[in-house]
């Protein structure tokens, strides 16, 4: 019993490490110089990093979390000489911003609407949202796309953003966590003279502020991470999101590279730090039915 | 006044039911009139035959079979980690509210952000080779033994498997504690206790992760992308890639086909694990 619970604590801890380093890994390279980065990094041998590890000409990297020299400077030349990073850090608000208001205004609402109306159909019409859920990204694309071409705006935000504020997640995850509502409270609050806007209003949706939250980080971190759509939607590098820009910087610019990542994380880990549990209770309730 | 109440619950759901239908549902069903025509031009129906040349195309047959490979691989793998660490987990008493904390941070990571260290760590000048090579593997073997989907496959796990986490630990969380009680009463061991508790009473949940485990696969397209741009080597080009070109060359006829075809197999086994998922869950109710 005492050797399983050991070794329980052993895998968990090995776990979290394999989880974070990465994340401790780029925080310590943005301290670096950009020399420093390079010489550590490249294939290249040069003067600077003679005595590491080289087989056939080819400098190995030299693995390391502490810098050198710790330095401000790449957040300095970040903050005050690159514009094109700012700019596609913007660009990603700009895409996360309107979807984040649009599914936390329109999905409750959506939801409750459709536990409410009698219809024959109305689960059909919830198997079909289930159905959209279910579909990978590039599946959603198509016709994402098709309706992009339909309205001409292709090349535009509007065609990430539009399908992005009716993407069925939300009023699926509202919906599951709309069933456990007890109805009493509904009929008390109606005997009592609410309309049905008065109801949402003051009864539903104080309910669903866990639920909503959830939602919202949810769609925080897939849609700060967007890659896929960008790639098929926008044509210009100084469009996109700096989440899809990030893998050329590894190339183009490495002594920027840690830098940059970090600042774009500052948002993630505030929305996850704030929003964490939501997180858990979110997963959780993509599950329920499935 | 009820008739009234009533219409203002369809003002609700409209303007979100509206929209999905408008951007998802409508412009799909459209997608399979594209994938029956033969060009955008003349518009001429041709039956099946797009499809037969999409099944048919090489890059299509090899985009798919590294798709399956990868979720041949990567499906059982998330799940069994997942399962370990939540049993882990399970027996684990302090630290494990920051313990999970850390194991959901890549969940809410940018993809992009990690691609420098996933480079430092399996670039051909990278720590695991030149671990390799300091164990005295020949270079030639370092170089023929490139394993770009085993790659990728570490780092889905590391970047989705929490998500796996949370849905088992929620599934194991529901199996009453008494049973575990009444199973160490009568002198089983923890092995007999996970076989004949928590593999039965968790296997609706396994279903479900199983489930969200397809679906969430071709996330990895992400990771592809920051790590071996638009066009990976042959053998980690993936069905979204294949899909992705298609969007760019404006391809309708071989998009929509591939679609209907993805959207085809993949319904079909979603289908198959739902209900399976079904009669267990009903067998234990």
């Amino acid at each position: 019993m005492k050797k399983a619970h050991v070794a329980a604590n052993v895998c968990v801890i090995l776990a979290a490490a394999a989880a974070i380093f990465p994340i401790l890994f780029t925080v310590a390279g943005s301290f670096m110089s950009g020399e420093e980065i390079v010489s550590r990094y490249t294939a290249e041998i040069t003067s600077a990093n003679q005595g590491d590890f080289v087989s056939n000409g080819i400098h190995f990297v030299r693995f390391g979390l502490l810098p050198e020299q710790p330095t401000l400077e790449q957040y300095r030349q970040l903050l005050w000489e690159s514009p094109g990073y700012l700019r596609m850090f913007w660009n990603s608000v700009l895409l996360v911003v309107p979807v984040l208001l649009g599914q936390c205004v329109l999905a409750p609402l959506a939801a409750f609407g459709l536990e409410n109306i009698r219809w024959r159909y109305k689960e059909a019409v919830f198997f079909l949202y289930i159905i959209v859920v279910l579909m990978p990204t590039q599946l959603q694309l198509v016709p994402n796309f098709i309706v992009a071409g339909w309205l001409h705006i292709r090349e535009s935000y509007l065609a990430i953003i539009l399908p992005a504020v009716f993407h069925p997640l939300g009023v699926f995850l509202v919906r599951q966590q709309l069933k456990n509502f007890p109805k009493e409270c509904l009929e008390a609050a109606q005997l009592d003279g609410a309309g049905a806007y008065q109801s949402y209003r003051y009864v539903v949706r104080p309910n669903l502020t866990s639920v909503v939250a959830a939602l919202a980080v949810l769609l925080f971190a897939d849609n700060w991470n967007i890659v896929d759509q960008a790639v098929v939607f926008l044509k210009n590098t100084y469009e996109n999101p700096l989440s899809v820009y990030l893998g050329s910087v590894v190339t183009g610019d490495p002594g920027m590279f840690f830098a940059v990542s970090v600042f774009y994380l500052i948002p993630t880990f505030l929305v996850f730090f704030l929003g964490q549990d939501y997180l858990t209770e979110g997963i959780a309730l993509t599950s329920v039915k499935a | 006044m009820r008739w009234k109440q009533r219409g203002i619950y369809w003002l609700f759901l409209l303007p979100s039911l509206l929209g999905m239908l408008v951007f998802y549902v409508i412009p799909f069903g459209y997608s399979l009139y594209y994938a029956l025509i033969d060009n955008m031009g003349s518009r001429q129906f041709v039956g099946l035959k797009n499809f037969a040349g999409t099944l048919a195309n090489q890059l299509f047959q090899s985009a798919a079979l590294n798709t399956t490979v990868f979720m041949g691989i990567s499906v059982p793998l998330g799940m069994g980690v997942a399962l370990l660490l939540s049993l882990c987990l399970q027996r684990t008493k302090r630290g494990r509210v920051p313990a999970t904390m850390v194991l959901l941070l890549p969940l809410v990571v940018p993809s992009g952000t990690m691609v420098y260290f996933w480079k430092v760590l399996f670039d051909s000048n990278g720590l695991v080779n030149e671990f390799l090579l300091r164990l005295g593997v020949s270079d030639q073997w370092v170089v023929q033994h490139q394993c770009h989907m085993g790659v990728l496959v570490v780092i889905f796990l590391w970047k989705n498997i929490s998500y796996n986490i949370v849905l088992f630990w929620s599934g194991l969380n529901w199996i009453p504690k008494t049973y575990y009680e009444q199973m160490a009463l009568e002198g089983a061991g923890i092995w007999r206790q996970f076989w004949n508790v928590t593999w039965i009473y968790l296997s609706p949940t396994t279903f479900v992760v199983m489930l969200m485990s397809i679906v969430n696969n071709f996330k990895v397209f992400k990771e592809v992308y920051m790590l071996y741009g638009a066009y990976p080597s042959a053998d980690i080009y993936m069905l979204q890639h294949y899909m992705n070109n298609q969007f760019l060359s404006m391809n309708m006829q071989k998009l929509c086909s591939a679609a209907y075809l993805l959207f085809l197999v993949l319904g079909v086994l979603l289908l198959v694990v739902f209900y399976a998922q079904k009669r267990v869950t009903d067998a234990y109710q």
